[in-house]
């Protein structure tokens, strides 16, 4: 911690805070006005400069317009500070970009099928059925709304089929208003749409006016736009009320011969429940189509390999952070846009609080690097953890480099920037090596690469400790035994991607070939001593009868294949084991690697319920004065008439039973509170014993107001307990 | 009079009775129409078109209106009115616009419009499946022939009983429902054809009478193993036949079997569509099972389906339990201290006769938040602290409709907000599977 200070002073501090109090200042005040705001946005030159409050270091100079403060102890320099702003922004986009590029393809195959589903829907093929498409969209409903709009946009503008009309849960009152929104939704102008604006009006103005949730007014439209369809889509077919949609569904096909409707319904749990909620009559109206949408596992992956993995993304996620973004994702969230969310949160506070990440800017060239640097960067430089292992190596091969990389500062730049070009070596690498063996996996035991996603994967392969595991070893062991067919196709599949293995695998791959045709030749496929026979004898004696069989009845060509296989397998090893390396041997990995836990968990699960029961029951572990038995020696500081009344109130509520009788409550308040005076009689005109009851009170009022307590309509004068502790 | 009869029957085989009656009441010029005229029966017996042909035949004029596209009972006043309108004005101008707004307002404009002489018919077809029901509907639109001598009011309803139209006894006509015999004769009537015919090739004799055969063989076959549930009447029936009939033919068009080898083919239509997708047909879903000859890559992908995620699980499980249970059994469940003091009450538990159904089967009843709660916790295999990602979760069970509120307290995650779980017994059961939790032995029962 001591040394991670330098550098993260600010995340630093949000470690050991336990509340941040929000002081507003006159100055942040003013500045909140959108009028200045936007002045101060406008105005060009490297923007207004601005004092800024924090909350260690009160008179902090520096940070500019973007509100980054001035690290390293206010030795940084603005144009450092600045630096760190603006490769912010550069990294993020860029990696921002790849990921939407990669999200808009997520959906391109839904999309595309069920674009060809409305594009082909006709009464010719389902006759007078309702065409209806059932989308699987999974659980995650922040993403159905995305999904929809890009349906919409795609069938109305892309494709021009027609209009859609987007139905949720909240339109599901009454069967008149759905109907009103879908008229409204059909017959609006849009654009993108070829529309005849003025037939519509002049035609409208001969019809008879209608009311206006009659369908008649979408034939109407129809009229006028021959070829179109009208798609009725329902985002959320769970909450929509079952006895609306079907009324809606046996609307829609009584219109069907004037209307071409085309029925959409997204489908968040599954078929089933779907089924069970709609009568069997409405059911039979239907016939359609399924179609899925990619599955979150696999779009995390691509977003993944995309935005950590690639070789273009500067700065990696380490091992401890990549855990709770992926746990927090398997445990709760399951959504890509809240991981990369995180992923954005990660830059922001690598960039906001660590002062070296200004290196990350300048990778390229090293003049620049040069100038950056200042002094103080240096002399945090020399304080990470990573620089001593990596001096100590030095002394032992070159003591004068060593001397030089602590005294002098242009030494340890130089050095800086090919350590940089190391990380970035080994990350590259790195993906590599994932990549060769995602493959390897997939070829040779689909299965577990199916379970175990790659991102899973990521944080054991950065410490080091994958090629120890189960999963790796298993997959080294399988590649033995799989067939000679398999095994041409995996060396061939491998070789194919970029590594310094392609060549020898390619080689081995043509060899393979050769001893495979070869042995065909003579009627039979190539064996190796691996590939366990399939008996299904049990006693090891007939086993090992069966083996000998097995090897008396090898050949040339098979003795070569297994050499081949062998020493083909052991290059892999040794080339994962070589890739695999702990991230943390590296010098500088703290710059290229965010590993810093706690801001993630503190900002994403933000724990409401059990820091109100813990100010209340544990007072002194926010206040931190002594009267409050603030130490944190004894668990459980226990009641004291100290503390705020209301904590005090709360500690006595969690020891009632579920009906509490106001008056006990009120007397053990008493108890507490006056301690030794309590057992005098009870004065009407005593002075404190008023305000103390005026403080009960008030305590009492503010635990209910906390949904604490209620009072019960069972009993007079007493609470029901609402809420248990720790739940 | 026997050209149109005929003609009729030719077109509507076994309804000779109905059409016979229909043609008694409205088809003699001499004798005046009754006023209304009710026909009834189950979906698909021929109501509707029946009507329709008969009236057509014996050029009556008549105005159609389907009140299962009306939305509320205004509406089919004004397309009531608007029918009779454009039958009677041919699609003359009208000044102004008239939108009858009650029964009798109804029967005041059509009084007006409707000349003194010659029959005119409204039919009102499902007129007892209209969404807006007023009490006094129904036998003020059946009055309305009363008022107007030469109009006819036909009412078409699924049961008709002397309360539906608070008249003594309106002439009714019954269609019953079809049987085997009835319903393959009727489809019989257009078979699908074996090949592909080109315009060239002449349509043969023989060859209609292959695929006659061949479909009412079809037809019959299908109704006798699916007539009981998923092919219940004539629609049905059809629509089955229609979607089973390529796989059934295509041996046949491959020159595999002759067209006379019916029961080699319907056995291998048996086994090979029929095994994997009668589910299908049985549950009415819109989409069938796909008949995968090629089983390419679906094993390799166990699991395609959507994943809730892990906590959410347990949140479900927790709230399928909470309904479930009852609240005082809840320490012997799920306390991990009273695991001795279970086994001690449970040995003298007294038999309980009282109530004999199990809980499973009686629905779930509403439990509070905080119970859920504790008992998410108490299932969990290791604590957890409620974080807002918790109550996130909660809230996208609940839009899912996987678990729901039922009372009315102003904040979702009040801590004394009633909720219910709304999933049955399998699907909870399969997702606490997933995380590897047993819920059945943590089920009362």
């Amino acid at each position: 911690m001591d040394d991670d200070s330098v550098l993260n002073d600010d995340s630093g501090s949000l470690e050991h805070q336990a509340c941040y109090i929000y002081t507003p200042t006159s100055e942040a005040l003013s500045l909140s006005t959108p009028k200045k705001r936007r002045a101060a946005s406008s105005s060009r030159t490297p923007r207004s400069k601005r004092e800024k409050t924090d909350s260690n270091n009160c008179e902090t100079i520096g940070a500019l317009g973007h509100g980054f403060p001035t690290l390293l102890r206010d030795l940084e320099g603005e144009d450092a500070v600045n630096a760190r702003f603006e490769t912010f922004h550069r990294l993020w986009k860029d990696v921002e970009r790849r990921t939407d590029d990669v999200l808009a393809q997520v959906n391109d195959e839904t999309l595309q099928s069920v674009s060809s589903f409305v594009s082909k829907a006709s009464q010719d093929i389902y006759g007078e059925k309702l065409p209806t498409g059932l989308i699987l969209t999974g659980p995650n409903i922040a993403a159905h709304g995305v999904l929809f709009e890009q349906i919409e946009s795609r069938i109305q503008s892309v494709d021009k089929r027609g209009r859609v009309a987007i139905l949720t849960s909240k339109d599901s009152s009454n069967l008149k208003n759905v109907l009103k929104k879908i008229i409204r939704c059909v017959t609006e102008i849009h654009d993108g749409f070829v529309d005849e604006d003025d037939i519509v009006e002049a035609k409208s103005g001969k019809n008879p006016s209608r009311y206006n949730y009659d369908p008649e007014i979408i034939h109407d439209w129809c009229s006028t736009h021959p070829g179109a369809k009208v798609v009725v889509a329902v985002q959320d077919t769970e909450a929509f009320d079952p006895a609306v949609l079907v009324e809606l569904i046996s609307i829609l096909h009584q219109y069907l011969p004037k209307i071409p409707f085309i029925l959409l319904l997204g489908i968040a749990t599954s078929e089933d429940i779907f089924y069970e909620k709609l009568p069997h009559s409405t059911i039979r109206l239907l016939r359609g189509d399924r179609f899925d949408v990619q599955r979150f596992e696999e779009s995390m992956e691509q977003v993944f390999e995309e935005a950590v993995l690639s070789s273009q993304s500067v700065l990696k996620l380490g091992p401890r952070v990549a855990d709770v973004i992926f746990e927090r994702q398997k445990d709760h969230t399951r959504s890509v846009s809240s991981f990369v969310m995180a992923l954005k949160y990660a830059y922001m506070s690598h960039f906001y609080a660590n002062a070296l990440s200004v290196i990350l800017g300048s990778i390229d060239s090293e003049e620049s690097l040069n100038t950056i640097l200042s002094d103080a960067h240096c002399e945090a430089i020399r304080n990470l953890p990573s620089f001593k292992p990596f001096v100590e190596t030095k002394i032992l091969g070159f003591p004068w480099r060593a001397r030089e990389l602590l005294t002098s500062n242009k030494a340890l730049k130089s050095a800086v920037f090919t350590a940089s070009k190391e990380c970035q070596r080994y990350s590259t690498n790195l993906a590599e090596a994932i990549n060769l063996f995602r493959k390897l996996q997939s070829i040779v035991s689909p299965q577990q690469a199916n379970e175990i996603p790659t991102y899973e994967l990521y944080s054991r392969i950065l410490w080091g400790e994958f090629t120890t595991r189960p999963a790796f070893r298993d997959a080294m062991l399988t590649t033995k035994k799989i067939s000679s067919e398999k095994f041409l196709t995996l060396l061939t599949t491998l070789s194919e991607l970029p590594s310094e293995l392609s060549e020898k695998l390619s080689i081995a791959a043509d060899k393979v070939q050769e001893l495979q045709s070869e042995k065909a030749a003579k009627g039979s496929s190539l064996v190796s001593e691996f590939v366990l026979p399939d008996s299904h004898r049990t006693t090891v004696k007939s086993g090992r009868v069966r083996l000998d069989e097995q090897k008396s009845k090898m050949t040339s060509q098979d003795t070569e294949y297994q050499k081949l296989v062998t020493s083909t397998v052991q290059d892999l090893e040794t080339y994962f084991k070589n890739k695999f390396k702990p991230y943390t041997n590296i010098f500088l990995h703290e710059i290229f690697f965010y590993d810093l836990k706690s801001p993630h968990s503190q900002v994403f699960a933000a724990k409401p319920r059990p820091s109100v029961e813990r100010a209340l029951s544990r007072p002194g572990d926010y206040l931190g004065c002594e009267c409050c038995g603030g130490g944190n020696d004894d668990d459980g500081a226990g009641i004291g008439g100290s503390q705020p009344y209301s904590a005090v109130l709360y500690q006595l509520y969690l020891e009632s039973p579920a009906l509490i009788g106001v008056y006990d409550l009120w007397s053990a308040f008493r108890m507490v509170c006056l301690g030794d005076k309590a057992d005098q009689e009870a004065d009407d005109d005593d002075e404190e014993e008023k305000e103390l009851q005026a403080q009960f009170y008030r305590a009492l009022a503010e635990l209910r107001y906390l949904g604490f307590v209620k009072y019960s309509k069972k009993k007079t004068d007493h609470l029901v307990k609402l809420a248990w502790k720790g739940l | 009079m026997t050209g149109p009869l005929e003609s009729l029957n030719a077109r509507f085989p076994c309804r000779e009775r109905q059409i016979d009656g229909l043609a008694a009441l409205l088809g003699q010029d001499d004798i005046p129409a009754p006023p209304v005229l009710v026909l009834y029966g189950t979906e698909a017996t021929g109501k509707s078109t029946i009507v329709k042909a008969v009236l057509e035949e014996f050029e009556i004029p008549y105005a159609y209106v389907s009140c299962k596209e009306c939305i509320t009972a205004r509406h089919v006043f004004e397309k009531a009115y608007t029918s009779c309108d454009a039958l009677i004005s041919n699609g003359e101008e009208k000044g102004r616009q008239i939108r009858p707004d009650s029964v009798n307002a109804l029967a005041g404009q059509l009084q007006k419009l409707i000349p003194s002489s010659g029959k005119i018919v409204l039919v009102l077809d499902a007129i007892d499946k209209q969404r807006e029901v007023t009490p006094t509907m129904l036998s003020g639109l059946a009055r309305i022939g009363e008022v107007i001598r030469n109009l006819t009011v036909i009412m078409i309803v699924t049961v008709s009983s002397t309360r539906l139209l608070n008249i003594s006894e309106p002439p009714s006509i019954y269609f019953p429902a079809y049987n085997k015999e009835e319903c393959v004769k009727i489809l019989s009537l257009n078979p699908k054809s074996i090949f592909e015919v080109d315009e060239e090739d002449e349509y043969s004799e023989e060859m209609e009478q292959e695929d006659r055969w061949l479909w009412a063989q079809c037809c019959s076959a299908v109704w006798d193993i699916m007539g009981k549930y998923a092919a219940r009447n004539l629609n049905a029936l059809k629509d089955v036949v229609d979607e089973l009939w390529p796989s059934l033919i295509q041996p046949i068009v491959d020159n595999e079997y002759g067209t006379r080898d019916f029961p080699k083919l319907f056995n291998r239509l048996k086994n090979e569509k029929l095994r994997n997708s009668e589910e299908s047909y049985v549950s009415m879903q819109i989409t069938r099972a796909p008949v995968d000859t090629a089983t390419d890559a679906t094993p390799l992908v166990p699991n395609r389906a959507h994943d809730l995620p892990y906590f959410s699980k347990y949140l479900l499980c927790a709230a399928y339990l909470a309904s479930f249970n009852t609240a005082r059994y809840d320490a012997r469940y799920f306390s991990k201290l009273a695991e001795g003091l279970s086994k001690r009450k449970r040995g003298r538990k007294k038999k309980n006769t009282s109530r004999q159904l199990n809980r499973k089967h009686l629905g779930p009843r509403p439990f509070q938040l905080e119970r859920m709660m504790a008992i998410f916790q108490s299932i969990l295999p290791s604590s957890v602290l409620s974080s807002v990602d918790i109550g996130s979760q909660i809230a996208t069970l609940n839009s899912l409709r996987l678990i729901r509120k039922v009372s009315n307290v102003a904040s979702a995650t009040d801590a004394s907000s009633k909720w219910r779980v709304n999933v049955g017994y399998e699907y909870v059961k399969v997702v606490g599977r997933s995380v590897k939790f047993d819920l059945e032995t943590h089920l009362e029962e």
